[in-house]
C-alpha cells in the first residue's frame, strides 16, 4: 500500500531524528543505518496500521526500538567502539573541536546498559515525553524515570572519572592517545 | 505532561558521613543540577550534530521509489 504524499513527506522528515536515535543507540553508523531502513521498509509495508493524525515519530521509534532488541537478542553482545572508529565514519572534519569534545561522551554513552541509554535518548535528546518514551518502549512510565537517572548518573560518573584522572600523572598518556586516534 | 516530571529521584541525601561524604559505586555521588544541565546539553548537542547529517542516498531511495509507485505496489 502506497503511503499518501504528505505522509511520505513526513516519513522522509523522520528519517535524520531516526537516523540519530539509531546512530546514539547502536553506536555504529553502518549497522544503524540498517537499522533505519529495516524500519522505513517494515513501516512502509504497514502503513495502513498508522492511524492518521497520531504520533509519526512515536510510531517510527516504536518500530525501530523493537528492530533493535530483537537483533540485540540475536546477536547477544552489544558492540561498543573504544577505537572511535564509528566516529571516523561521520562525515565531520577529524580538527572539528566539538567531534573531539563528543568522543568521550559518545564512549561513557556506549557504556550505558540499552535499556538506559534509549530511555536516556528518547527523553532527552529525541524530544519525547516520559509517556511517549513509556509507550515507545513498552513499560510503565516510572521505569523511564529510574532508568533515566540511572543514565545521568551513570554518565556522570563515567565523565567524571576522566577528569580526575587529567589531574594527576596519567594525562600524559591521554595526550599521547589522542594523538594517535 | 505534569510539573512533577522535573522532580528527579536522586540517591538518599544522608549519605555524608561527618565532614566526608560518602560515594555510592553504583550511581556516584549525588548528581546536582549542575551536572545533569551539562549532561543533558552534551547530549542533545551531540544528538543535534547527528540530524544535520546528510541522509544516506539508500534511505531516502526507499521513500522516492514508493512514491513512484501508484498501483498500491507489492513491494515488502
Amino acid at each position: 500500500m502506497t503511503p499518501e504524499p504528505e505522509l511520505r513527506d513526513a516519513l522522509l522528515g523522520a528519517v535524520p531524528s531516526l537516523r540519530a536515535f539509531a546512530i546514539s543507540l547502536c553506536g555504529q553508523v553502518d549497522r544503524a543505518d540498517d537499522l533505519v531502513q529495516d524500519t522505513l521498509l517494515r513501516a512502509l509495508s504497514h502503513i495502513d496500521r498508522f492511524e492518521r493524525g497520531t504520533n509519526l515519530n512515536a510510531w517510527l521509534f516504536t518500530i525501530l526500538r523493537n528492530l533493535f532488541h530483537s537483533e540485540y537478542r540475536k546477536r547477544r553482545r552489544e558492540v561498543e567502539d573504544p577505537d572511535g572508529s564509528y566516529a571516523a565514519r561521520l562525515k565531520t572534519q577529524p580538527e572539528q573541536a566539538s567531534r573531539l569534545d563528543f568522543e568521550d561522551f559518545r564512549t561513557a554513552l556506549a557504556k550505558l546498559p540499552p535499556d538506559q541509554r534509549e530511555a536516556l535518548l528518547l527523553v532527552g535528546a529525541s524530544g519525547f515525553s516520559y509517556e511517549e518514551a513509556a509507550t515507545i518502549c513498552t513499560c510503565a512510565v516510572g521505569t523511564i524515570k529510574s532508568r533515566v537517572n540511572r543514565a545521568r548518573s551513570r554518565l556522570a560518573s563515567l565523565l567524571a572519572v576522566d577528569d580526575v584522572e587529567d589531574l594527576g600523572p596519567d594525562q600524559m598518556t591521554r595526550a599521547a592517545l589522542q594523538a594517535v586516534g | 505532561m505534569t510539573g512533577s516530571e522535573k522532580r528527579e529521584e536522586f540517591p538518599p541525601r544522608s549519605t555524608t558521613n561527618g565532614t566526608h561524604p560518602v560515594k555510592t559505586p553504583q550511581t556516584g555521588p549525588t548528581l546536582d543540577r549542575g551536572v545533569q544541565a551539562q549532561i543533558g546539553d552534551k547530549l542533545r548537542a551531540m544528538y543535534g550534530e547527528l540530524v544535520e547529517q546528510p541522509v544516506p542516498d539508500r534511505l531516502a531511495a526507499i521513500l522516492a521509489q514508493m512514491g513512484d509507485r501508484r498501483r498500491g505496489g507489492t513491494n515488502s
